[in-house]
């Protein structure tokens, strides 16, 4: 995960280096600077303080108008490697006997009477099924206990979709929703295949569990370790690239 | 009440009496709203906060903002208490450094003032009286404090070490670089000691809560706290802590020197380029004691020699040079040790690139936004003024004089620098203009000193009979001056008072008289065996057989046993009959080549002084006739040359005279009574103005302004005959 935090921020630098006017951004970088003091020494009378704030707000905002270009060039590659590094980092891979639910959404309350889960070979269930019409929900409590990639099959009438699953351990690439939706959903959930729009099932969630990092003894979240290298290289390589912001 | 009765059902019945300021607050109230009641922050005092930290929060922060308030409650306060006895809300003060009124007039009664020919007309115009001598720093110590040089310190523009008769500036001492603690780390950050005393008039109007932003008046360094804003001026040095030293780099064979303000260095070629090295700052921090500092400089001419330009390569920068064009500020900065950095700004001028590569370098004045001495009060007002305008000029001689006295610089270079410094320093006064509604706005130009100096010969007419050249350097220069009034008197308003002052006049220079060579000739001031000379700093001279010494423009001291180390004069009647002798003797010096007297007076500073440092005024001081002036080598502790000489430097009008020959200028946007107006009333009259006493050590007299506005300007075209 370093590596790719390191690699995002080289991408971020560079594209600060080549897409950014550095004159133009120290300039209004310095403005911005400028209208803080501004606001600071000058506080009598209130007319002229008032002044200082506008100002002040004006130069943050042209400064951050600045960052504009080069935000537009890297927001999207790094929100795909987000996604991506979502699916092998949030969560871990089901373990052998370990116990998980799958939960099938349907458009409709009736339409979770029509709902059935196939188990492969390997997958066995532990319960029937918890039909929640309310919720427009059915869960399936299984678990697995073969090592490997399988697939659920859910029926809900004469339509079948197919849920993976993954057991065993590091770091496979995990879906754990399978959804209906437009692009922006599919480039939130990018790990299986769209349902269809039409059909009766909306989405069909397999809850993998959390997985723990530990740095130095100390519990975070993956993202937030992600964020932190990501910051540190920026730091680093900000001088040796010649960036200004 | 009706908020206290309205929002009763949600507050304990102790609140109000609690917390009364609750009761002009029901803004807080209707936060409260959100949540009910549950327990209390703190006993009795019955606010609704328990299990609900937002309200917490909010109630923290509503705190934090009364209190960020109630200083500015606090000083509104004040300022209505004084603003009820003040006559004028708002005072503008314009300096000009050596506007002369003899000039003045003679233009405005051509047209060619028309802005300061409305003052004249509508409010006042006079000749305003300057100090002994008339000099910038003592006039404008006496302009910003009220009182004479006896009680101010200042009675030159050097002043001398007793012990060592080294000369320093007299404004301000540098007491310490800083120092080191291990090997590259600082201990301790430079301090400067300002050598003026008495406080200056804003000290007092901040007292009462009256803002005044205060920009380059001279003897203002370094700065002091006070409740404004402030940037020095005159005084403020270079990097490298002098006055200000040019460096011409140049490619002609054996050069090399130190000048009066510059230094030549030579470009040594390297393929097609040529380096140099641009000298620095001493390094305090250097491991192996104090060394100097440098950056080395590559200039590579353009191939194309008609496109006259080169690329100069400086501390990780590549800059373009056009020749005959000044580049922008170009920053630089000198490492000193581990993470220590002096900061610094230069300019550059591509003097030549054929038959020789010459490239003229301004000294390397702090940078304003990481000034190595603080050079503004608060010290972040530099830094705002660097970040909002980009880098300025900092140093207090911004203009370089001596380059143009040495041929560093040709005069429409001179010229250009001027007017570039001052467009900055206009940028910064409109800006302080701007931030003062209400208060002191004050600022000194000092373009109008430096140009006069340099150009007064292109001023008057080579011979009596033929006609001056049209439009001179200073004639324009007063109608730009003219212009500028024009701005500030519309910017500042009918109510506000408007004075433009300046600290002295002008006259000719065209003989110098050394004085230390006239002390030599007549056995005052004796040379060790064998030498005929002395050089700057009085290197040669015998202080064993030295009665009296010049230093500075206007300053003769007797060499006092007790008072200086090797002081031959025993004090009592020894000295005055030396002091005597000396006066009469000098009153009669007469130029053999014009008959006329150089010396117009020699005052006693014990007749024109009074105040507790009249022990470190000068014993003597020297007031020359129009048309004199001191000599540079003696201004500077050196012994050389003839008595008289032919002023043949640019540097050709001069103020160093009798203080009646050279007195400023006073204008006014209102009618100013009395006849008699001096420099050191200002401060009494501005206090007076804001409804504050006049402190009693204050030995100007506060003046009668009439506070109505003028009449309004009639329609058309300003005034121009005066």
């Amino acid at each position: 995960m370093s590596v790719f935090a390191f690699a995002t921020a080289l991408l971020v630098v560079l594209a600060w280096r080549f897409a950014s006017n550095r004159a133009k951004v120290r300039r209004a970088k310095e403005q911005a600077q400028a209208h803080w003091l501004e606001a600071r020494l000058f506080r009598y009378p209130l007319g002229v303080f008032a002044r200082a704030c506008g100002r002040l707000l004006r130069a943050a905002l042209a400064w951050a108008g600045r960052s504009l270009a080069p935000l537009a060039l890297v927001a999207l590659p790094i929100a795909l490697l987000v996604g991506q590094l979502d699916m092998r980092y949030a969560c871990r891979p089901l373990l052998p006997r370990e116990p998980a639910l799958l939960v099938v959404h349907t458009g409709d309350a009736a339409s979770t009477s029509a709902v059935s889960v196939d188990f492969p070979e390997g997958l066995v269930s532990a319960g029937p099924l918890a039909r929640l019409p309310a919720e427009k929900a059915v869960v399936a409590r299984f678990e697995s206990w073969q090592v490997g990639q399988t697939e659920i099959m859910v029926r809900a009438g004469a339509a079948e979709f197919i849920k993976e699953v993954i057991t065993g351990t590091g770091f496979p690439r995990l879906s754990a929703r399978r959804v209906r939706g437009g692009w922006w959903t599919h480039l939130r959930f990018p790990g299986e295949a769209g349902l269809p729009a039409t059909g009766p099932v909306s989405s069909i969630v397999l809850e993998y569990p959390r997985r723990t990092l530990w740095i130095e003894g100390i519990r975070v979240h993956w993202l937030l370790w992600y964020c932190v290298v990501a910051l540190a290289a920026v730091l680093v390589l900000r001088p040796i690239v010649g960036v200004e912001w | 009440m009706l908020a206290r009765a309205r929002f009763r059902p949600l507050l304990p019945r102790n609140a109000g009496r609690a917390l009364p300021c609750f009761r002009t607050l029901p803004l807080l109230c209707v936060l409260c709203l959100a949540r009910p009641a549950a327990a209390a922050l703190l006993p009795g005092m019955g606010f609704p906060v328990s299990h609900s930290w937002p309200s917490l929060a909010l109630l923290g922060a509503l705190l934090v903002l009364l209190a960020a308030l109630l200083p500015w409650f606090g000083r509104l306060l004040r300022a209505r208490r004084v603003s009820r006895k003040a006559r004028m809300e708002r005072v503008v003060i314009v300096g000009f450094d050596g506007m002369d009124p003899e000039l003045a007039t003679r233009w405005m009664r051509q047209g060619k003032l028309p802005h300061l020919a409305r003052l004249a007309k509508t409010g006042t115009f006079r000749p305003l009286a300057t100090t002994h001598p008339p000099l910038s720093p003592v006039a404008w110590s006496t302009f910003l404090t009220g009182v004479n040089p006896g009680k101010h310190n200042l009675f030159d523009t050097l002043g001398r070490d007793r012990h060592t008769y080294q000369p320093f500036p007299s404004s301000y001492r540098v007491l310490s670089l800083g120092s080191r603690f291990l090997p590259g780390f600082p201990l301790r950050r430079p301090e400067v000691k300002a050598l003026r005393k008495s406080k200056p008039f804003w000290h007092y109007l901040g007292e009462a809560g009256i803002f005044s932003a205060v920009i380059r008046v001279p003897a203002a360094f370094p700065p002091e706290p006070f409740a404004g804003v402030l940037l020095s001026g005159l005084g403020v040095p270079d990097l490298a802590g002098t006055p200000g030293t040019f460096c011409l780099f140049t490619s002609r064979e054996a050069a090399g020197g130190r000048k009066e303000g510059g230094v030549v260095l030579p470009l040594v070629p390297e393929g097609e380029s040529w380096r140099g090295e641009l000298p620095g700052p001493e390094n305090p921090l250097s491991k192996d004691g104090p060394s100097d500092m440098a950056l080395p400089l590559l200039l590579r001419p353009d191939p194309v020699a008609a496109l006259r330009r080169a690329v100069v390569e400086i501390d990780g920068r590549r800059v373009t040079l056009r020749q005959g064009k000044f580049s922008d500020w170009i920053p630089v900065s000198f490492r000193a040790a581990w993470g220590v950095r002096f900061h610094g700004i230069c300019r550059m001028y591509l003097k030549s690139l054929q038959p020789d590569v010459e490239l003229y370098v301004t000294a390397v004045q702090m940078d304003p936004r990481q000034p190595v001495l603080p050079i503004s009060h608060p010290p972040a007002y530099s830094e705002y003024l660097g970040k909002l305008f980009g880098p300025f000029s900092t140093l207090g001689l911004g203009e370089d004089s001596c380059a143009l006295d040495h041929g560093a610089l040709e005069e429409s270079a001179f010229l250009d620098q001027c007017y570039q410094v001052h467009a900055e320093r206009e940028r910064v006064f409109f800006d302080a203009l701007e931030k003062t509604p209400r208060g002191l706005c004050l600022c000194v130009f000092d373009i109008t000193d430096r140009v006069q100096h340099m150009f007064w010969r292109r001023l008057e007419p080579p011979r009596p009979d033929l006609e001056p050249p049209e439009a001179s350097p200073i004639e324009l220069l007063y109608q730009r001056m003219d212009a500028l009034v024009g701005r500030v008197l519309e910017r500042a308003g009918p109510r506000a008072l408007v004075l433009v002052v300046s600290d002295h006049g002008f006259k000719a220079f065209r003989r110098s008289f050394n004085l230390n060579a006239w002390l030599h000739q007549h056995g005052y001031l004796a040379l060790v065996s064998g030498s005929t000379v002395s050089e700057e700093r009085f290197r040669q001279v015998d202080w064993h057989r030295t009665r009296a010494y010049g230093l500075g423009s206007c300053g003769l001291y007797l060499n006092f046993e007790g008072r200086e180390r090797h002081g031959i004069v025993h004090p009592g009647e020894e000295a005055d009959t030396l002091r005597a002798e000396l006066r009469e003797k000098l009153r009669g010096a007469t130029d053999p080549a014009t008959g006329q007297a150089a010396i117009r007076e020699v005052f006693d500073p014990r007749e024109v002084y009074s105040g507790p440092y009249l022990e470190n005024a000068p014993d003597l001081l020297i007031a020359y006739a129009p048309g004199h002036g001191p000599a540079r080598e003696s201004v500077n502790g050196a012994v050389m040359g003839g008595v008289f000489e032919e002023n043949t430097r640019a540097w050709s009008g001069d103020h160093a005279m009798d203080p009646r020959d050279v007195p400023g200028v006073l204008f006014a946007n209102r009618a100013i009574l009395g006849e008699q107006h001096s420099l050191a009333d200002v401060a009494p009259t501005v206090l007076q103005l804001f409804g504050l006493s006049v402190p009693r050590h204050m030995d100007g007299q506060p003046w009668t302004v009439r506070t109505e506005p003028p009449p309004p300007r009639p329609p058309g075209p300003a005034p121009g005959v005066f």
